[in-house]
């Protein structure tokens, strides 16, 4: 479906007196992968559940798939229920073996033994747990579970899968495993909402990052998120993002995502002679004054923002329409 | 006769009573297992299902009823013999069905004194289950009977004591089976009534082996729940 899967209006969730979460709208389109980002007690967990029918907001309505949730019966929220699935920070698997853990979901399904196993089968392989199918799933490392967990979701094929800190407990060796897996589930058109803290994963996941501060909906996490390809080029590696190339340092080559610090980018009227590898020309675009800075936006092909003080503004007479220079090194772009 | 000579009597007159086939003690092992096998099911059928609505449920009263059931835990099985016999005895409302002295009225009585032990216990069980049992069930698509399930099956180590539990009170117990058994020899005589005769007529040797009898008996039932505990046990 088009549009969006998860639709929230007015909602507010309050345990005795405090709000913890507060948001006036917030929306999850179809078919694409969102980030929560936030640290403890930001909401991003709260909001999984009441999403996830397993905690209930205080005011406010929720929507899924296109219907508000407090008007279904019974029977029509479970039919809801068994389009989505959600992954817990700290799994819970049953006291049985590895393979019935993965199975579970699949058996509220009415599907033939032979789907069942042919599905399980998939999610297992998907997430190396050939090894673990007979054993008791309560013998498992935390990283372990962390995978049965949601090896268990994915057999399911939701339409919407929430991921509560997916890779939280998964050592590094697993990591870009369980981060493929997340990818794959976006890529054959599951609706996919990951809660983390970690901004890096974020980004490895996904743009579409949402941050929660103390319940409620706050500005970008980043300014400059960069979308492009990693190449070698002339013995440099670059990033290539629409037709600017920007110099950066990973051993990752291929898509990626990366920022770069509006603080640390040199604004100069004329070309900079210095080590940095990344000089571009532009004209400024727009101007905003935000938290004692002013946040100048550049176009040099791609759009960049720029911190700069309010005297330095003045004492360079920018306006927008100016012709300005832009100067930063590679290690100031950070490639997720 | 000096304690330790005593003891070592009675366990020979429990092994001899035991294998060499006396009729009465058969007859009494027999009954007291029919009886209490039969209302240890009973109450696990009826006991389980409202011990787990009661973990689950949030109701007005909710604490207050389960201080009164750990209170009952502790009803005096005399009371219950009182009770039970007030309604069938025959002038009462039950008189016609003709119950007491029975095997019938046995079970009943037990039904009543095991009870709230077993609702009270699997409360306790059902409600030390992690809360994700209920939230990963959910989640994972299933219908409120196969939640409910799911949460039976995480908890069945704890269920199984409670069963293990109400079943050791009941085959222990004597006042119902005294007041609405009757102590009839080969009808409504267990091994606690037995024992109970053999005391007041001074054979102390053969009250004595019964007690070991009745303790045997208990021991392989708790076996054999304890092997159905073990089997599905983790072994990191």
């Amino acid at each position: 479906m088009s549009g969006p899967v998860v639709e929230i209006t007015g909602l507010t969730r309050l345990f005795g007196k405090e709000t913890v979460l507060d948001l006036p709208w917030l929306s999850f389109q179809a078919g694409r992968i969102h980030v929560l980002v936030g640290g403890n007690g930001s909401g991003k967990t709260t909001l999984l559940r009441i999403i996830a029918g397993l905690d209930q907001p205080s005011t406010g309505t929720l929507e899924l798939f296109g219907h508000p949730v407090a008007a279904q019966s019974r029977s029509e929220r479970l039919a809801v229920q068994r389009r989505m699935t959600m992954c817990f920070q700290k799994p819970y698997l049953f006291n049985a073996s590895v393979y019935r853990n993965i199975e579970y979901g699949l058996l509220s399904r009415r599907l033939t033994a032979a789907e069942r196993s042919r599905r399980v089968t998939a999610g297992v392989e998907a997430l190396n747990l050939s090894t673990l199918l007979t054993r008791n799933a309560r013998t498992l490392s935390a990283g372990e579970s962390q995978r049965v967990s949601l090896a268990r979701a994915l057999v399911l094929d939701p339409e919407l899968v929430l991921l509560d800190e997916p890779i939280a407990n998964v050592d590094q060796v697993n990591k870009g495993l369980v981060e493929r897996a997340i990818g794959a589930l976006g890529a054959r058109g599951s609706t996919v909402i990951v809660a983390t803290h970690q901004l890096d994963q974020a980004y490895r996941l996904s743009a579409g990052v949402t941050r929660l501060d103390r319940g409620h909906l706050a500005p970008p996490a980043l300014d400059n998120l960069l979308e492009g390809e990693v190449v070698q080029r002339d013995g440099t590696t670059v990033m290539l993002v629409g037709d600017t190339e920007i110099e950066v340092i990973t051993s990752k080559p291929g898509f990626a995502r990366a920022t770069v610090n509006p603080g640390v980018i040199v604004l100069s009227h004329l070309p900079l002679t210095s080590s940095a590898k990344n000089s571009f020309c532009g004209k400024v675009i727009a101007l905003r004054e935000r938290d004692g800075l002013v946040a100048v936006t550049v176009d040099i092909g791609i759009e960049l923002v720029v911190h700069i003080t309010g005297s330095s503004l003045r004492q360079m007479e920018i306006t927008i329409g100016s012709k300005v220079h832009l100067t930063f090194k590679a290690t100031a772009v950070t490639v997720f | 006769m000096g304690g330790a000579d005593f003891i070592a009597d009675s366990v020979t007159t429990a092994f001899g009573l035991i294998f060499g086939g006396a009729p009465g003690v058969f007859s009494a092992v027999l009954v007291s297992l029919q009886v209490s096998v039969t209302a240890a099911f009973l109450c696990t059928v009826i006991g389980v299902p409202l011990g787990f609505a009661v973990a689950v449920s949030n109701f007005r009263g909710r604490h207050l009823l389960i201080t009164l059931l750990n209170t009952l835990m502790a009803l005096p099985t005399v009371v219950v013999g009182l009770f039970v016999y007030a309604f069938i005895t025959r002038q009462s409302l039950l008189g016609p069905l003709d119950l007491l002295f029975t095997r019938k009225a046995m079970i009943v009585g037990e039904v009543i004194l095991g009870l709230p032990i077993i609702i009270a216990l699997t409360n306790t069980a059902i409600s030390a289950l992690d809360r994700q049992v209920r939230d990963t069930a959910i989640t994972l698509g299933a219908g409120r009977l196969r939640v409910s399930l799911t949460m039976l099956w995480e908890g069945r180590f704890g269920l199984l004591a409670a069963i293990a539990a109400t079943f050791g009170r009941l085959i222990g117990e004597v006042g119902i089976a005294m007041m609405l058994g009757g102590n009839i020899a080969a009808h409504t005589r267990n091994i606690t009534t037995a024992l109970a005769l053999e005391t007041s007529k001074g054979e102390f040797s053969v009250a004595m082996a019964l007690g070991i009898v009745l303790l045997t008996v208990a021991l392989g039932v708790n076996f054999a729940l304890r092997y159905l505990q073990g089997r599905g046990e983790v072994r990191p």
